[in-house]
């Protein structure tokens, strides 16, 4: 090898093993407290298990996929990917976050499938929501 | 032109290494290991989009999602997270004994790693099959009333829709990694690979735990979202 690859060794893989093993557990123990109870806000739930898993997520790579320690390219592409799928998250939920698409109350769009019962306007919203 | 199986051993890439269209072995190493990242990339983008679904619906029905969650079975998708964070740290070892040419641990490793990932298939067809008993499989026998008599909320079919499909794709995947396993195992127990030439085992450990990783976010996203 041209170059000295500085890879972690037995000790650190175990030691990374054991932490996701804890993470793990404090997840599935998050999971069945409701924390909107003592936070104000409603998605305490779903930041705390994302913020787990983020992490969890971050040693995998960091440390099992060896980004750290291997070629910089490697990190550079790894980050690439990654941060498409961030852009890809923040536009899409603005999209959504930003606008009243009419649904019909199985979820579907309203547009399609016209003759179908479900997806029938009430006049109220009609008015509310014009055409 | 039939090439017999035991030429196939001695063309194996160790004999060759570095191909002739390398530099050196290090250049090569990192060729593969862009390749890889290149590939991954695109699984990235493919289960991204599927994960930014599911969000945009379970913003827009909160309810049926949590119902949804609540009717998955937590304890067996705990121990199949267990079972796959464990099977990547025996695949790190893997890929460590490969970079020191310790072939015995190297093909011990594998051996446990494929062991743990036929385990996590097995609990999931399990769970799976609970699923199926409990009428919760959508377009096979999903019904709105529960086995307990409880009514299902209209929305909670397409949590299902979800669940069914992203679970298949990622055991879709532990299906093809098993068998790039499997050959691996047996390359390795042939002495195919050696301290100086393993980049097969080290490009399959980044395929291993991305989709070791890919469950890291399935697990809380169907599993524990319950408030």
């Amino acid at each position: 090898m041209s170059h000295e690859r500085h890879e972690p060794g037995v000790k650190t893989y175990t030691l990374i093993y054991f932490g996701l093993l804890i993470l793990m557990t404090a997840t599935v123990a998050a999971a069945f407290y409701d924390f909107n109870r003592i936070l104000p806000g409603h998605s305490w739930g779903m930041i705390i298990a994302f913020a787990i898993a983020s992490v969890k997520g971050l040693l995998i790579v960091l440390y099992f996929m060896h980004v750290l320690s291997g070629p910089r390219r490697a990190a550079v592409f790894a980050g690439a990917g990654f941060l498409w799928l961030g852009i890809l998250f923040v536009l899409i939920f603005c999209d959504y976050a930003s606008r009243q698409y009419p649904v019909n109350p199985r979820g579907e769009p309203r547009y399609i499938w016209q003759n179908d019962p479900a997806n029938a306007v009430h006049p109220t919203e009609q008015a509310s929501h014009p055409a | 032109m039939v090439i017999p199986m035991s030429e196939v051993h001695t063309a194996v890439d160790k004999d060759t290494f570095p191909a002739s269209q390398f530099e050196d072995a290090e250049q090569q190493y990192v060729t593969a290991t862009l390749g890889m990242w290149s590939f991954l990339i695109t699984e990235i983008m493919f289960i991204g989009a599927v994960f930014a679904a599911f969000f945009v619906y379970r913003f827009r029905w909160h309810e049926a999602f949590v119902h949804g969650a609540e009717e998955l079975k937590w304890m067996l998708g705990t121990i199949n997270t267990v079972v796959l964070l464990t099977s990547s740290y025996t695949m790190v070892l893997a890929v460590h004994a490969a970079r020191h040419g310790a072939q015995k641990a190297l093909v011990r490793w594998l051996v446990l790693t494929f062991i743990l990932g036929c385990a996590f298939v097995a609990i999931k067809g399990t769970e799976y099959h609970i699923e199926y008993k409990e009428h919760l499989v959508p377009g096979l026998n999903y019904t709105e009333i529960s086995h307990t008599g409880e009514v299902r909320p209209v929305q909670m079919k397409l949590f299902m829709g979800f669940y069914f499909a992203m679970t298949a794709v990622h055991a879709l995947h532990m299906l093809v990694g098993l068998a790039v396993l499997g050959a691996l195992i047996v390359f390795a127990k042939r002495g195919s690979f050696t301290a100086a030439y393993n980049n097969p085992i080290d490009m399959f450990g980044l395929y291993w735990h991305f989709v070791d990783l890919v469950w890291v976010f399935l697990f809380p996203t169907l599993y524990l979202l319950r408030h």
